[in-house]
C-alpha cells in the first residue's frame, strides 16, 4: 500500500511536470505573440538591455526560447519574460550584427501554443550609452512630480539629474547638449528659483535670459558645435483647451523670434531677418558645421482666432561664428505652402546628410496633434518623404540623434494615444529606417503603470556628470543678466 | 490592594472610554475626512509598488499608512484602524514609562501621545503614515529600554536608530531623545528603586560616548543618505515625505509629538505616589487629559472642511437627495459646498425651483475655479461631468490630480479619467487607468466591469450615465475656459436644446449674476422645456421683469405662472413699496424668492468672469 503510494505521487509529479512544459500536443500558430512591448522584428543595437517583455493574452505559464547563431537560451514566466542581464549580453554579443530568433511558447485555456517566431535584427554600431529625458504628465497648467533624468541603455539604471523634489515648485524644461556632450549642456529652470542653467567646462552658471529687447527668456536650444553659441527662439507661448472629443489642448506663439546666444560674451544676438515682426520664428538648430542655422516660420496670425491657419515652413540662413553674423538671405528648405502643412523640431544628423523634422496639419506644439508624423529630408537631394516605418497613428513628434547619426530616438504617443515614451530607430546609411523599439525597462509593466512622459529624448555619449548637487549652488545665487545686440 | 484594583479598572475604563471616544469622534463627526484622504492617494497591490516604496527613508511606514488609508473607503473602517492604532501607540508608550516607573497611577500619562496623535490625524495634511512612523520608533524604543545591559543596548542602538531610520523616517530623533533621556536618568544616580529590584537596570557598562555615537549616527546617516543615493531638500532628507504633505512647510504638531516620550520619561521618573494619593493622582490626570483632549480636539479639527468634505464625499457618489437633506441640516457656508449643492439640486431638476432657498452669493457658487490648489478642480469636475462638458471635467481632474501635496496620485482622479476617456473614445487611455484601478482593492471591481464596455460603443452609449454625456457630448470646438462659462452654457443650449441641467445652470447664471436682460432672452427656449411646472424662480423672475416694464404682471403674465405666485408677488409688492424696514420685513416670508435675491442678495465678484464670447474661432 505504502508503495502503490509512492508509484502515484512519483508519476503524478511526472505527469504536472510534463504539462508544465510545452509537449508534443502543441497547437501551433502562424501569428506573431501579442507582447508588450512590441520588439518582433525590431532592429538594436549590440548595447541595449535586456528586452524584457509581457505577453497580452491570459498565459498561464510562458517559454520564450531565444536563438542565437551558436546559442540559445530558455526563460520561464507566467506572463512576462525577463531576461538574464548576463545571457543577453552575451548573446548580443556573441551575434553582433546578426539575427536573433525568438520563439514563445504560451499555455493557455486550451493548452499549449507555439507561436510564429520573430527576429531581432543586431547592429554592430552601437547606441550612445545614456539617454537623457524629462519626466512630466502630460497635464494641462499644473504638474506635479517632474525632472530631467538619465538613463543607461545598457542597463535599467535611470537617476534624477534635477528633479522639483529637490526644488520644490521648481519647473526644468529644454535640456540641450553639445553635439551628445554630456558635459556641456544646458536647460531652463522655472518657478521658484528661475534662470537658465548652463553647465561647461566644469562650471555651473546661471542666467537670466530676458532682455528688455527681447519678448521672452530663451526657449527652444540648440548648440552650436563648436561650443560657442546655443541658438534659442524667444516665444510668447499660449495654451488653450479644446471642447470636443477629438483634442485637448492647443499650443502657439502669438510672438516669436530666433536668438544666437553667444556664451563667450555673454550676449544675445539675433538680425531682424529672423526677428521679424511679420512671421514666427521657432524651432531653431545649426547644422554640423555650424555655417547654417535652420528653424521654422511662418506668416503671423491673429492669434487664437487663427491658430489652425499657422503653418511653419523649414527655412536655412547662414550664419558665421568668426564673427557671430547672419546670412542675408533665407531659404526655404519645406515650403508649408506646398505640404499644406506645418513643419517642427528639425533636427539634422551629426554626417550632415539627413535632416528628420516633424510635420502636422498646423501649428507648431505637434506632441498634441494626432496626425504628427516624423518626416526625412535628403539634405543632398532636397526630398522630403514620410518615415512610414518609425510613424504610427498617433503622434510621432520630439526626435534627435545619436552621435554616430545611426540611431534616431523619437516620442511617441502610440501606446495609448497619450502618454509619450522613448523609442529608438536604426537608419542605415541610406537613409532607410527600421522598426523602432520602445525603450526597455526592467518590468514590462513599467510604462502601463508610470505617469508621466518623456519629453524631450536626447542621446549623451556618456553619463552627465553634474547633477542637482552641483548646480544647487549656482541655482542659489543671482542668475547672470546677458545683453542683446542686434546685428543688422 | 484595593486601591491597585481601583487603579486597574479605572485604567480599563478610561482605555475603552478614550478609544470608543475615538472610534465614535471619527467614525460620526470627522468621517468624511477619512473618505477625503483615501481618494488621494492610489495604493497598487504590486511587488514594483511595494519596492518603490522601500527605497525612501521612511517608506516602509509610508507604504503601511497607505496600505490601512485605502481602508478609509470603507466608512467604518478608518476609524477603526485610528483607534487600534492609538490604542497600540499607548499601550508601547505604557510599557516604556513602566521600565521607569511602574507605578500603575500615572496610566494616564501613557494616553498624551494618542491624544495628540488623534489630534493630529484631524488635519488632512498629515498621513497616516505620520503616526505608523512614531509608532515604528516607539516599537524600537520599547525593544530599546528592554535591554539590561548597558553594553548590549548600545549595540542595539547602533541598528535601531538607522533601522528606524530607514523604515520609518525622521521619527528616528524621537527614538534617539527617548534613549538619550533613558541613559541620563539611569546613569544620573537618582536611580529609582523598582518595587522588583530584579529590573534594576544595569547602566554601569553605559559610557557616554555611547550617546554621543547615538547622535552622530542620527545625524550623519540622513546626510549620507542625501549625498549618496537620494538627493532632495535637508528636511526631507532627515524627516522624510511620509509625515507631512506639504515638503515646503514644518510639520510642528509631529515634531512636538517627537518630543513626547522623553518629556513623559523624565515626569514618571521624578513622580512617586503612594497608594493614598492614588485617587486624587488619577482624578487630577483624568481631568486634565479631559481638558486637553476638549480643547485640542476643538483647536485642531476643522469642522468647517468637514462640512466641504461630506458635500464633496456625497456628490461623488452621487447622492443628490443626501446632499439636500444635510443642506438642511448644515447649510452650505462657503461656495465650495454650495457649488456641490447647486449640482445636486440640479441633478434632481429643483435647481430652479429651490436655489434661493439657500444663500446664493454670484456665479462663484455655480462653477469653480481652478487656482493651483486640487480641492476646488476635484470638486469642479463634477459640476463639468454632469453637465456633459467632459473635456473641462477631464482637465479639472487632471489638474487636482496634479496639484495633491505631496505628490501623489488619487484613485478618484483616475477613476473619472478613465471615464471621460472612454466616453471621448480614448478606449487605449482609458484603458491605461482601468488597469491601475485593477491593482488597487476597492477600485477593481469597478475597474474590471468597466473594462468590459471599451470598445463596445453599444454599451457605452446605451449606459444611462455615459450615453447621456456623449448624446450631450459638444459638437463644434471651441476653447473652454471656466471665465467664458456664460458663452460656454449658451453654446450647449444651443446645441443640446433637450440638455435640461446646462439650460437650468445657464437660467441660474443669469439669475445668480441679476442679468435679466439676458435671462428673458432664453424664455421662449424654457417654453420648450415641457416643464410641467415651471420652476419658481423662473415665475418670479418674469413678474418681476413685467413690473419693471410697467407691465400690470398678474394680468398680463403667461399661462404657466402660477396664482400662487401672483398673489405673493402681490403682496411681496405691498410691503416693500409702503415700508422702510423692508428686508427685515420680507426676510422671514420672502427670504427664499428671487425677489429678494434680486433685491438683498450680494453678488460676490466672480473669481469666475463674466465674459462674452469669446471663445476662439472653431
Amino acid at each position: 500500500m505504502k508503495l502503490l503510494k509512492h508509484i502515484v505521487f512519483f508519476v503524478s509529479s511526472v505527469l504536472i511536470c510534463s504539462c508544465s512544459k510545452p509537449g508534443n500536443d502543441l497547437k501551433v500558430k502562424d501569428t506573431f505573440p501579442r507582447i508588450f512591448p512590441d520588439y518582433c522584428d525590431v532592429v538594436i543595437p549590440q548595447n541595449i538591455a535586456s528586452l524584457n517583455f509581457k505577453f497580452l493574452d491570459d498565459s498561464q505559464k510562458l517559454e520564450a526560447t531565444i536563438e542565437g547563431t551558436n546559442e540559445k537560451i530558455t526563460i520561464r514566466g507566467k506572463d512576462k519574460i525577463i531576461i538574464p542581464a548576463r545571457k543577453w549580453r552575451r548573446l548580443l554579443q556573441d551575434n553582433s550584427g546578426s539575427i536573433l530568433s525568438v520563439t514563445i511558447y504560451a499555455r493557455l485555456e486550451g493548452g499549449w501554443h507555439k507561436y510564429k517566431p520573430f527576429s531581432i535584427f543586431i547592429k554592430s554600431e552601437p547606441v550612445d550609452q545614456w539617454i537623457v529625458y524629462r519626466l512630466i504628465a502630460p497635464g494641462y497648467e499644473a504638474w506635479s512630480e517632474m525632472g530631467i533624468y538619465q538613463r543607461n541603455l545598457k542597463t535599467f539604471e535611470q537617476e534624477p539629474i534635477v528633479n522639483n523634489r529637490l526644488l520644490p515648485g521648481g519647473c526644468m524644461n529644454c535640456h540641450s547638449f553639445n553635439s551628445n556632450n554630456p558635459d556641456e549642456m544646458m536647460f531652463h529652470l522655472r518657478g521658484n528659483v528661475g534662470g537658465t542653467v548652463l553647465v561647461q567646462d566644469g562650471n555651473v552658471t546661471i542666467l537670466n535670459t530676458k532682455t528688455r529687447e527681447t519678448i521672452s527668456n530663451c526657449v527652444y536650444p540648440y548648440w552650436h558645435p563648436s561650443g560657442d553659441f546655443i541658438t534659442y527662439s524667444v516665444n510668447n507661448i499660449e495654451q488653450v483647451f479644446h471642447s470636443v472629443k477629438e483634442k485637448r489642448i492647443e499650443v502657439f506663439d502669438s510672438r516669436s523670434d530666433i536668438m544666437v546666444y553667444d556664451i563667450r560674451n555673454n550676449k544675445l544676438i539675433t538680425s531682424k531677418i529672423i526677428s521679424s515682426e511679420e512671421s514666427f520664428e521657432t524651432f531653431p538648430a545649426f547644422t554640423p558645421d555650424g555655417k547654417s542655422l535652420v528653424f521654422c516660420s511662418a506668416k503671423k496670425g491673429p492669434q487664437p482666432d487663427d491658430y489652425n491657419k499657422i503653418r511653419y515652413s523649414l527655412c536655412k540662413i547662414d550664419f558665421d561664428a568668426s564673427t557671430g553674423t547672419f546670412g542675408e538671405r533665407i531659404d526655404t528648405l519645406v515650403s508649408s505652402f506646398q505640404t499644406g502643412k506645418s513643419v517642427s523640431f528639425p533636427r539634422i544628423s551629426p554626417d550632415g546628410r539627413s535632416l528628420v523634422f516633424t510635420l502636422s496639419d498646423y501649428g507648431n506644439f505637434s506632441i498634441w496633434h494626432r496626425e504628427a508624423d516624423l518626416y526625412q529630408l535628403d539634405l543632398a537631394t532636397g526630398i522630403f518623404s514620410r518615415i512610414d516605418a518609425i510613424n504610427s497613428p498617433e503622434t510621432e513628434s520630439y526626435h534627435s540623434w545619436s552621435s554616430n547619426s545611426r540611431w534616431l530616438i523619437f516620442s511617441s504617443r502610440r501606446t495609448d494615444g497619450l502618454y509619450t515614451h522613448p523609442f529608438i530607430a536604426y537608419v542605415d546609411e541610406g537613409g532607410k529606417f527600421s522598426k523602432p523599439f520602445m525603450v526597455p525597462q526592467k518590468d514590462p509593466d513599467f510604462y502601463e503603470e508610470l505617469l508621466r512622459s518623456f519629453n524631450v529624448p536626447e542621446f549623451v555619449t556618456g553619463k552627465v556628470k553634474k547633477d542637482g548637487r552641483d548646480m544647487l549652488k549656482a541655482i542659489g545665487s543671482p542668475a547672470k543678466d546677458v545683453k542683446f545686440e542686434l546685428k543688422d | 490592594m484595593e486601591k491597585k484594583k481601583v487603579v486597574k479598572y479605572a485604567d480599563y475604563i478610561f482605555s475603552g472610554v478614550f478609544f470608543a471616544g475615538l472610534f465614535v469622534f471619527f467614525t460620526f463627526f470627522y468621517n468624511s475626512h477619512l473618505h477625503f484622504q483615501e481618494q488621494f492617494q492610489l495604493f497598487l497591490m504590486t511587488k514594483g509598488f511595494f519596492l518603490s516604496k522601500l527605497g525612501f527613508p521612511g517608506g516602509f511606514s509610508g507604504y503601511i499608512g497607505g496600505f490601512l488609508t485605502q481602508f478609509y473607503y470603507l466608512s467604518f473602517a478608518g476609524p477603526l484602524i485610528i483607534a487600534g492604532l492609538l490604542f497600540t501607540l499607548q499601550q508601547v508608550i505604557k510599557r516604556i514609562l513602566q521600565s521607569i516607573n511602574s507605578g500603575s497611577a500615572l496610566f494616564p500619562v501613557s494616553f498624551v501621545p494618542s491624544l495628540l496623535a488623534g489630534m493630529i490625524l484631524c488635519n488632512e495634511f498629515y498621513p497616516l503614515s505620520a503616526i505608523i512612523g512614531f509608532l515604528l520608533a516607539m516599537l524600537s524604543g520599547l525593544v530599546y529600554v528592554g535591554i539590561k545591559s548597558g553594553r548590549s543596548r548600545f549595540a542595539a542602538g547602533l541598528v535601531l536608530i538607522p533601522l528606524t531610520y530607514w523604515l520609518a523616517g525622521g521619527s528616528h530623533f524621537s527614538l534617539l531623545l527617548l534613549m538619550l533621556m533613558y541613559e541620563l536618568l539611569q546613569s544620573s544616580g537618582l536611580r529609582k528603586k523598582m518595587p522588583d529590584s530584579n529590573k534594576a537596570v544595569n547602566s554601569d557598562n553605559f559610557k557616554l560616548w555611547y550617546s554621543i555615537t547615538y547622535i552622530l549616527i542620527a545625524a550623519v546617516i540622513p546626510l549620507l543618505v542625501r549625498q549618496y543615493f537620494i538627493l532632495q531638500p535637508l528636511m526631507m532628507t532627515f524627516l522624510s515625505e511620509f509625515y507631512y504633505n506639504i515638503p515646503t512647510a514644518i510639520p510642528v504638531a509631529v515634531l512636538v509629538l517627537f518630543t513626547l516620550p522623553p518629556l513623559l520619561i523624565l515626569i514618571v521618573w521624578f513622580i512617586s505616589l503612594k497608594e493614598k494619593s492614588y485617587k486624587a493622582a488619577l482624578t487630577f490626570q483624568i481631568t486634565a487629559f479631559a481638558v486637553l483632549a476638549w480643547f485640542g480636539f476643538k483647536s485642531l479639527a476643522n469642522f468647517e472642511a468637514e462640512q466641504i468634505m461630506t458635500y464633496d464625499y456625497l456628490v461623488r457618489n452621487e447622492k443628490w437627495d443626501d446632499v439636500l437633506k444635510y443642506a438642511d441640516k448644515k447649510p452650505p457656508r462657503n461656495f465650495l459646498s454650495l457649488a456641490m449643492l447647486n449640482l445636486s439640486l440640479a441633478k434632481t431638476g429643483q435647481l430652479g425651483n429651490r436655489m434661493f432657498q439657500y444663500d446664493q452669493h454670484g456665479v462663484n457658487g455655480l462653477f469653480l475655479s481652478f487656482n493651483r490648489e486640487y480641492v476646488a478642480p476635484i470638486m469642479g469636475n463634477e459640476i463639468f461631468y454632469q453637465l456633459g462638458l467632459t473635456n473641462a471635467s477631464q482637465e479639472y481632474a487632471f489638474e487636482s490630480m496634479e496639484t495633491i501635496p505631496g505628490m501623489g496620485k488619487s484613485a478618484r482622479v483616475i477613476k473619472r479619467l478613465a471615464e471621460t476617456n472612454m466616453i471621448n473614445g480614448h478606449y487605449k487611455a482609458s484603458e491605461k487607468y482601468l488597469k491601475l484601478l485593477e491593482k488597487t482593492i476597492f477600485y477593481r471591481k469597478w475597474a474590471k466591469s468597466t473594462m468590459t464596455c471599451l470598445y463596445n460603443e453599444e454599451k457605452i452609449n446605451n449606459d444611462p450615465v455615459w450615453g447621456e454625456k456623449r448624446r450631450f457630448m459638444v459638437r463644434s470646438d471651441y476653447f473652454f475656459h471656466v471665465k467664458n462659462i456664460e458663452a460656454v452654457l449658451n453654446r450647449m443650449v444651443k446645441e443640446h436644446p433637450d440638455n435640461k441641467i446646462a439650460f437650468e445652470y445657464l437660467m441660474a447664471f443669469y439669475m445668480v449674476n441679476k442679468d435679466l436682460r439676458n435671462f428673458i432672452t432664453f424664455i421662449p427656449v424654457m417654453e420648450k422645456m415641457q416643464y410641467s411646472n415651471v420652476p419658481i424662480s423662473y415665475q418670479e423672475a418674469i413678474l418681476f421683469i413685467l413690473a419693471l416694464n410697467n407691465q400690470d404682471p398678474i394680468t398680463s403674465s403667461p399661462a404657466y405662472i402660477s396664482n400662487n405666485t401672483k398673489l405673493r408677488m402681490k403682496s411681496y409688492t405691498e410691503i416693500y413699496t409702503t415700508f422702510t424696514n423692508t428686508r427685515e420685513r420680507l426676510e422671514k416670508q420672502y427670504g427664499e424668492t428671487y425677489w429678494f435675491y434680486l433685491h438683498f442678495g450680494e453678488v460676490e465678484s466672480s473669481q469666475v468672469e463674466e465674459k462674452k464670447d469669446n471663445t476662439g474661432s472653431t
